[in-house]
């Protein structure tokens, strides 16, 4: 082979004449490049664009509940020190003198800071098109770490899940996002914070569901979840994937145990109701004394908490570090159960006072007093019993938690996602299920909306949706009593049928899965004796229902026709019924939707 | 790069004072501020930027609280070590867990807190904390030995002893030799206090198997199959440390105890003399070294003993052994009667000639003293140098006899003198022998 011809064949084209082969020139390069990298080659649409600000939203949010977190440890260093059982002077003079700075910070520059940001980002969401400002976020910032790390008996998620969304809501307003995607831009920086704040995705998403947005809505549920998981990545980078708690193993060893923790659900059930009582008491009575007074009430506060931090200095703070003893067993029955009841008190005193800071952990760490206080006087009376304290603790964490915060589902998942034990599961759903039950019979209003409503507020909430009835197009169709045709009649026939009928309409089965309807008069007016059949006639196809389907799918889908097949799911062209825009309406109307909303509640000013 | 194609013009709000702009308005009705329009482009620009300054932030204070926390937890972890060495348990215990509270994953700061409330008796936390280890660690040998004392602690026996075995067949970060020859003698200990002497001779022979390289080791194994009535088995570990160290007064000590034990009065003799003459302040040493010589001197059984020394020692023996009888009798306070009435006249006169002291008590002595003591009385006659020489027959018998008085009075009455403790150090060893 000759070292002068080409290995390799070269392209020629049909003509077999070979191209001129033309070096592109610098010039050339750089305009295609700026084409492959122009905006409009790589625009997205609003909904791309929405998931990728979602992660950067969990990005920022996690970022800032970082520095949260460590802005109330670094707080709590200095000001009670750094022993576990802090001095006497320091537990009894830094949540007094913190409560005089919060109160002034509070009233004179971050007046929406108070607060747990539950309600304030629910408010966000359906009053204020989803607008936080920025100082709120700030000031929620400094106040909340100023309260948890002076020993007020409060918690970060709550204020983490306010400053998330807080962050998302300044940049939606930056990215002159629709006022759609702007409203619910505040629910996924919520779910990112409190993913942070919890270190756990699954907990996050849910709460936002049952208690921020208030309605399952696959809308938003994509950009919820991403947010919450990469702000639960961002945590874990600097802070390690080391769980809240450190879980001892447990295994439902008997059906037996399943009566233990029934009598948990009924105990977490009745100290909820107390929790939720007491609030629902005291919060509009120190609000209704004279304004000068706000300044003095968190200051007091934590005058009262500090004394009995002296004595009990576990009821101080988040508390998350007692939790886990309480969970290895280093109280007795006796001391959790006063640690139990004095968290009621003094969480009671944090937030009615008007101090920043969150409810979940106060409620855990309820939970996890009261459990493991149950489980451990059980073990007492019936040794045979052999579930450790800290399966309890556990148990008794979800119970609160859905008595209190009546997030049921939240509940649940939060036990899993923090145990990592799906052994777990039976005896939480049927703790948790005693204690919501008895919650929702002596208290109908759930805290956050009891809260709202003494704000003057009236937000909704997904309890509330489950008490509405939800009506269905099987409760309005009536049967088709000789309505129907089939696409298959010549059109001789079908006038011989719909000739010795009353009604005015017909709905059309045109085979397949498609319907198609026709008036009485049309039909006499076609040419008589036709031997076309009815389906060429018939081009036009109209929706059909199923009976399970929501009633207002049929007021969406009915449109100005006088009537819509409803049915089978499983044979399309068997009809069940008939529904016309009256049966809607009657059906409605029988239902009185409009007299089951509640009352509201008196407005605290 | 990305843009928004599809966002239609929000209705904006003002970034001071929230309400709503108008569209297309420049500044805020409300409260006049100048209302800029900036590309969502360069708001994710900003945004982007903002990000990574956050995030290198972010990583600054949380290194800078890493430390803090790193430092407080040593500080913390340190003071409940002293508090340790002070022996206040319950304090060490609270500054542990703060250490903890500042290194969770600590796995040492948990064992220290687990064995700080173990010293201070809270069971059940100790017991939580050590099994949240042991799941996740189930093989450290630390963890199982702590696992083992709580259970000695808890007297759960067989839980005990098998927390002992996985923690000798266990993983051990430091040490693991010595380590686990350390678990296994504090196993032989509690097998011994629990009396289970085969048991912990297993363990002993398994040490032995195993060698400690450490003379201080075998010097405690040695000790152990001591205590174990393993003195055989002592002499070789014994041997092994003089092998290197043939100046080790206590191993030399060991020996001739263990020699004793055997009934090898010559080796022992010889070992204790050496051991005394390496430690001459050994008190021990000079004890036993005068105990041998003892048994030495009154043995009747030894080799190359003629028929006149041999009836003379038991002889000796005899007089001595109803004489311990009778003191260790007086001793308690007990009266010892007569064979029978006939012969009361003779047991005074006899207990005159052989100066025994007269018993004055009232309180009857224990059956097994008196049945010994009237045995005494009869044999007496049997018993003296000359009616043993006529009757070399009688001379096993009274010898049981003198290791039978022996035997019963050490129980009753712990004090004595050397000449019996000779003889019941002959009498155990006559037992052994038996055995």
């Amino acid at each position: 082979m000759s070292t002068s011809e080409p290995v390799v064949a070269k392209p020629k084209d049909a003509s077999g004449i070979k191209p001129a082969v033309s070096t592109p020139t610098r010039r050339q390069y750089w305009s295609s490049l700026r084409t492959m990298l122009s905006p409009q080659r790589f625009s997205l649409r609003e909904e791309q664009f929405f998931l990728l600000l979602a992660v950067l939203i969990g990005i920022g949010s996690g970022l800032a509940v970082v520095c949260f977190r460590m802005s109330i440890e670094y707080l709590k260093l200095h000001l009670l020190g750094s022993g576990l059982l802090p001095s006497v002077p320091r537990v009894f003079l830094a949540p007094m003198l913190t409560g005089l700075v919060i109160a002034f910070l509070v009233i004179r520059f971050f007046p929406r800071a108070r607060g747990s940001g539950v309600n304030q980002t629910k408010a966000a969401l359906y009053i204020y098109d989803g607008y936080i400002p920025m100082p709120t976020v700030i000031g929620k910032f400094i106040t909340s770490a100023l309260a948890i790390g002076s020993g007020q008996s409060l918690g970060p998620e709550d204020p983490s899940l306010q400053i998330g969304a807080g962050i998302a809501s300044a940049l939606g307003r930056r990215l002159k996002l629709s006022r759609e995607k702007l409203r619910l831009i505040a629910p996924v920086g919520a779910a990112a914070g409190l993913a942070a704040a919890f270190n756990a995705p699954i907990t996050a998403v849910l709460f936002v569901i049952e208690e921020v947005i208030g309605r399952w809505t696959a809308g938003i549920l994509g950009a919820v979840v991403l947010s919450a998981i990469s702000s639960a990545v961002i945590e874990r980078w600097f802070l390690g994937d080391e769980p809240l708690f450190r879980v001892p193993a447990y295994h439902l060893e008997h059906a037996g145990e399943l009566g233990a923790y029934a009598s948990l659900g009924v105990i977490g059930g009745f100290a909820s109701l107390a929790f939720v009582k007491y609030i629902a008491y005291l919060r509009p009575r120190l609000r209704q004394l004279p304004s000068w007074t706000q300044y003095f009430q968190p200051a007091a506060a934590g005058l009262l908490i500090g004394l009995i931090g002296i004595k009990f200095p576990q009821v101080m703070g988040a508390g998350y570090s007692y939790m886990d003893q309480a969970m290895h067993e280093q109280y007795t029955w006796q001391i959790l159960a006063i640690l139990g009841a004095l968290k009621i008190v003094t969480t009671g005193l944090s937030f009615s006072s008007g101090t920043p800071g969150g409810l979940f952990a106060p409620v855990l760490f309820m939970g996890a007093m009261i459990g493991g206080a149950v489980g451990m006087a059980e073990r007492q009376l019936v040794p045979q019993l052999a579930i450790p304290v800290g399966a309890y603790a556990l148990v008794g964490m979800g119970t609160l938690f859905a008595g209190i915060l009546r997030a049921p589902m939240t509940s649940v998942f939060m036990i899993l996602e923090v145990s990592g034990n799906y052994s777990i599961i039976v005896p939480v759903i049927l703790s948790n299920a005693i204690a919501y039950f008895i919650s929702r019979t002596f208290q109908p209003t759930p805290i956050f909306d009891l809260l709202s409503r003494q704000d003057g507020m009236d937000l909704p909430s997904l309890e509330e949706e489950r008490e509405v009835p939800l009506l269905r197009v099987e409760d309005a169709m009536r049967p088709p009593l000789g309505q129907t045709l089939t696409g298959k009649l010549l059109l001789h026939e079908a006038r011989q049928r719909v000739q010795g009928s009353a009604q005015d309409y017909f709905v059309v089965g045109m085979g397949g899965d498609e319907w198609s309807g026709m008036s009485r008069a049309v039909l006499l007016d076609m040419i008589p004796n036709s031997d076309i059949p009815l389906s060429q006639v018939l081009t036009a196809r109209i929706p059909y229902l199923h009976p399970d389907h929501p009633l207002d799918t049929a007021l969406r889908l009915i449109g100005g026709r006088p009537m819509l097949p409803v049915v089978h799911r499983a044979h399309v062209q068997q009809l069940l019924g008939v529904v016309s825009l009256d049966d809607v309406m009657r059906a409605y109307r029988g239902a009185g939707i409009n007299e089951s909303h509640p009352e509201p509640a008196p407005v605290v000013p | 790069m990305s843009s928004v194609t599809k966002s239609p013009p929000a209705v904006i709000r003002c970034q001071t004072c929230g309400k709503e702009i108008p569209l297309g308005a420049d500044s805020c009705p409300a409260c006049g501020r100048h209302h800029s329009e900036s590309s969502p482009r360069l708001t994710l620009a900003i945004l982007l930027i903002l990000i990574f300054a956050g995030f290198a932030f972010t990583q600054y204070v949380v290194r800078l609280h890493r430390a803090t926390e790193a430092s407080l937890a040593k500080r913390w972890f340190n003071r409940g070590n002293q508090d340790m060495q002070a022996n206040l348990p319950s304090l060490a215990a609270e500054d542990y867990r703060t250490a903890l509270s500042y290194d969770r994953e600590n796995r040492q700061y948990t064992l220290s807190l687990a064995e700080a409330l173990l010293a201070a008796n809270r069971m059940n936390e100790a017991r939580s904390h050590l099994t949240s280890l042991w799941e996740e660690e189930p093989a450290s040998g630390e963890v199982n030995l702590a696992l083992a004392r709580l259970h000695v602690r808890r007297g759960d026996r067989a839980r005990a002893i098998g927390y002992y075995n996985n923690a000798i067949n266990g993983v051990w970060d430091e040490q693991p030799r010595q380590q686990r020859i350390a678990a296994r003698f504090e196993l032989v200990r509690y097998l011994m206090q629990q009396h289970d002497l085969a048991e912990a001779q297993a363990e002993l022979m398994a040490l032995q198997a195993d060698g400690p390289p450490d003379p201080s080791d075998q010097l405690l194994l040695g000790q152990m199959l001591l205590q174990a009535n393993d003195p055989k088995r002592a002499i070789d570990a014994y041997d092994i440390v003089l092998r290197n160290d043939p100046r080790n007064a206590d191993a030399w000590l060991g020996k001739g105890l263990a020699a004793l034990q055997i009934g090898d009065y010559l080796a022992a003799e010889r070992a204790l003399a050496t051991a005394l003459e390496h430690d001459p302040n050994s008190e021990q040493a000079r004890q036993q070294l005068d105990l041998v010589r003892e048994v030495l001197r009154i043995g009747p059984a030894f080799r190359g003993l003629s028929l006149a020394e041999r009836t003379q020692r038991v002889a000796e023996a005899f007089s001595a052994a109803l004489k311990r009888l009778t003191g260790c009798a007086a001793q308690q306070g007990y009266s010892l009667a007569a064979p029978n009435t006939a012969k009361a006249g003779a047991r005074a006169s006899a207990a005159k000639t052989m100066s025994l002291p007269t018993v004055e008590a009232t309180t009857p002595a224990p059956s097994n003293l008196q049945q010994l003591y009237s045995s005494g009385v009869q044999k007496q006659a049997s018993a003296t140098d000359a009616a043993l020489r006529r009757n070399p027959d009688a001379l096993e018998p009274t010898m049981q006899y003198v290791f039978e008085v022996e035997r019963t009075a050490a129980s009753i009455c712990p004090t004595m003198d050397l000449t019996d403790r000779a003889l019941l150090t002959l009498a155990q060893n006559e037992s052994e022998t038996v055995k």
